[in-house]
C-alpha cells in the first residue's frame, strides 16, 4: 500500500512538475536548477528537528532553506550529498550577503531507524549549523506528497535491514516558505551557489 | 601528493601473486572509505581496480576484521530517485578498471566492530573469482 500510494504520488508530482517546467522563462536559462514559476506554496506540516524541537512551515519563513531527502542508513549518496551542502555552506560563508539567512535541512525518509538522537549524532557532523528533522511516517508523507518527493523502502533479501529509494534532488524553499526551484543530482557545490546567487536574483 | 599517497595504498597480499600467475595482475589504487558520523552503521567504501590482463576479473565478495559485513552495491540516480542496489559481483573487465566512486558502485561496509574516524586505515580482503584474493588499505577521510 505504501509503496502503491508512493508510486502514484511521484507520478503525480511528475505531472505537476512537467507543467511547471514548460511555464519556465527562457531568462532562467543561465540556471541549471529547475526554477518554478510561480513557487509553490506548502501547506503546512509539522516534523521534529535533531534538537528535538518542533519543524514546522514557520521554520522555513525568513530564510532561504536547501532541503534534501533522505536517511542515516544511506552509506553513498546521502553522505555525498550532505558533504557538497557543507562545502556549497562554506563557499557562501565567504560571502556574508547571500549566507545570511541561509539553512540546510535533512529531512529523514526512515522514521523507523531515524529517531531524534540518531539524527542529532548524523547530522551536526557535516555541519553543526544543518538540520535534521524526522517524524512518523504520517508526519513525513505529509511534507513529501506535496512535494512531490519519492521514498520507497526496498527490503533486502538478506538480513533484517532494508534500503530505501529517495528523490536524490536538492529542493530550496524562499523565505516565504514556498518551493523556489529543484537541483538534480548529481550536486556540486559551485553550481549550487551560482544557481542560489542567480535565483535570488529574480526575487 | 595523490600519486604518491595512492601508490602507498597499493597492498596486494600473498595469494594474489599466485593469482597473477594465473590471470593477470590487479592493482587497486585510490582507496578510501568515507568517513561517517558517530553511530553510522553503515559505511562506504571506494577504490580504483586495475586489469592488466587480457581476461576479465569478477570481484565476487569483500571482507573486513572491522567491519561485520560488506556487501557490494551500485546506486544509480535516475529520473531524480537515488535507487542503491546489491551487486552480485563486480567485474573488473580485462585490460580495464572498476571504478569505485561516490553516487556510484561502492562497497557498502556494514556494522563496524569499533568507532571509526578520519585517518584510520581499515583493512579490506577482495575475493576474485578465480579464487584469489586482494588485500587493500583503505584510509576513513571526509571527502575524496
Amino acid at each position: 500500500m505504501f509503496i502503491v500510494t508512493a508510486v502514484l504520488l511521484s507520478l503525480a508530482a511528475g505531472a505537476w512538475l512537467g507543467n511547471q517546467v514548460l511555464n519556465r522563462k527562457p531568462s532562467l536559462d543561465e540556471i541549471s536548477a529547475t526554477v518554478l514559476n510561480p513557487p509553490k506554496a506548502v501547506s503546512d506540516f509539522r516534523l521534529t528537528s535533531h534538537r528535538d524541537e518542533p519543524f514546522t512551515l514557520d521554520s522555513l519563513k525568513g530564510k532561504w532553506s536547501f532541503l534534501f531527502f533522505g536517511y542515516t542508513h544511506c552509506p553513498d549518496v546521502c553522505p555525498t550529498t550532505l558533504h557538497t551542502l557543507a562545502q556549497m555552506d562554506r563557499i557562501l560563508a565567504d560571502d556574508p550577503d547571500a549566507h545570511a539567512n541561509v539553512q540546510v535541512v535533512f529531512v529523514s525518509v526512515d522514521p523507523r531507524r531515524d529517531t531524534v538522537q540518531q539524527l542529532r549524532k548524523y547530522v551536526p557532523y557535516f555541519n553543526k549549523a544543518f538540520v535534521g528533522v524526522t517524524g512518523t511516517e504520517d508526519e513525513i508523507n505529509r511534507v513529501t506528497k506535496q512535494l512531490g518527493v519519492l521514498h520507497m523502502r526496498v527490503e533486502q533479501k538478506q538480513g533484517q535491514d532494508y534500503l530505501v529509494d529517495h528523490s536524490a534532488s536538492v529542493m530550496l524553499f524562499s523565505p516565504n516558505g514556498a518551493l523556489r526551484a529543484l537541483f538534480g543530482a548529481p550536486h556540486e557545490a559551485q553550481r549550487l551557489v551560482a544557481d542560489f546567487k542567480n535565483i535570488k536574483e529574480l526575487e | 601528493m595523490r600519486k604518491h599517497r595512492s601508490l602507498a595504498l597499493v597492498c596486494v597480499a600473498l595469494a594474489t601473486c599466485a593469482a597473477q600467475s594465473q590471470t593477470g595482475m590487479l592493482r587497486v589504487t585510490d582507496a578510501w572509505i568515507r568517513a561517517a558520523p558517530p553511530g553510522a552503521m553503515v559505511l562506504a567504501g571506494y577504490m580504483t581496480v586495475e586489469n592488466s590482463s587480457p581476461e576479465d576479473i569478477k570481484l565476487t565478495a569483500a571482507e573486513s576484521p572491522q567491519f561485520g559485513m560488506i556487501e557490494l552495491h551500485r546506486s544509480v540516480i535516475e529520473d531524480d530517485a537515488a535507487r542503491m542496489r546489491k551487486q552480485p559481483y563486480f567485474l573488473v573487465p580485462a585490460r580495464g578498471k572498476l571504478v569505485l566512486e561516490p553516487n556510484g558502485r561502492h562497497l557498502m561496509m556494514m556494522m563496524p566492530n569499533v568507532p571509526l574516524q578520519s585517518g584510520d586505515n581499515v583493512t579490506v580482503v577482495l575475493t576474485l573469482d578465480n579464487g584469489a584474493s586482494l588485500e587493500v588499505n583503505a584510509p576513513l577521510r571526509s571527502v575524496r
